[in-house]
């Protein structure tokens, strides 16, 4: 607990875990919007683009702290955590756009684990700017 | 889309929830000896 009462660790823990998501976010859509002028950043809604970032910081923050129940070592932790991150985004986004392509629905269950739903999001955003229709512009013009 | 999005912010009572669990965890067992920890 780094001499702090339980209250205030978790408090901390989510504060600084929750900032370095945030500054990791800032970094990739300063990159994607001005640096290397990516469509997607550019025309996508900021506000729908920002509440996903910060969604998936909740998420992720979450994630790693039930995970820490069951890991006590940190280097398994780190194995795991990278295990995670890399195998979960590749499956979500391989179950997206392979297995569960547009107009198809994907199943409620496995939007509950946060990868998945996040790479559903971004395959949603992604379509929708190589449509006619273009990339979403406010939250109002989201479709369900 | 819209659920994808509120899954995501709904974590926040799964880190509620382990916060609970982890206190649970190191009251029961302590760090060193719970026998649940890789």
């Amino acid at each position: 607990m780094n001499g702090l009462d339980s209250k205030h660790y978790w408090i901390n823990y989510f504060i600084v875990s929750f900032l370095l998501c945030m500054l990791t976010s800032l970094n990739m859509y300063i990159f994607g919007a001005y640096i290397i002028d990516i469509t997607f950043f550019q025309q996508t809604s900021f506000m729908l683009i920002w509440l996903t970032f910060i969604g998936w910081a909740i998420a992720q923050v979450a994630l790693t702290s039930f995970v820490q129940i069951f890991i006590s070592n940190s280097k398994t932790a780190t194995i795991v955590g990278y295990l995670l991150s890399i195998f979960s985004t590749i499956i979500g986004e391989v179950i997206s756009t392979i297995i569960f392509p547009l107009p198809m629905r994907m199943p409620f269950g496995l939007l509950l684990y946060p990868p998945f739903a996040l790479c559903r999001i971004i395959y949603y955003m992604g379509w929708s700017c190589s449509e006619t229709t273009g990339c979403y512009r406010s939250l109002e013009g989201m479709r369900p | 889309m819209i659920e994808a999005l509120a899954i995501l912010y709904l974590w926040f009572l799964v880190y509620l929830l382990s916060i609970w669990l982890n206190q649970m965890v190191q009251q029961q067992y302590g760090v060193a000896k719970n026998p649940y920890l890789v």
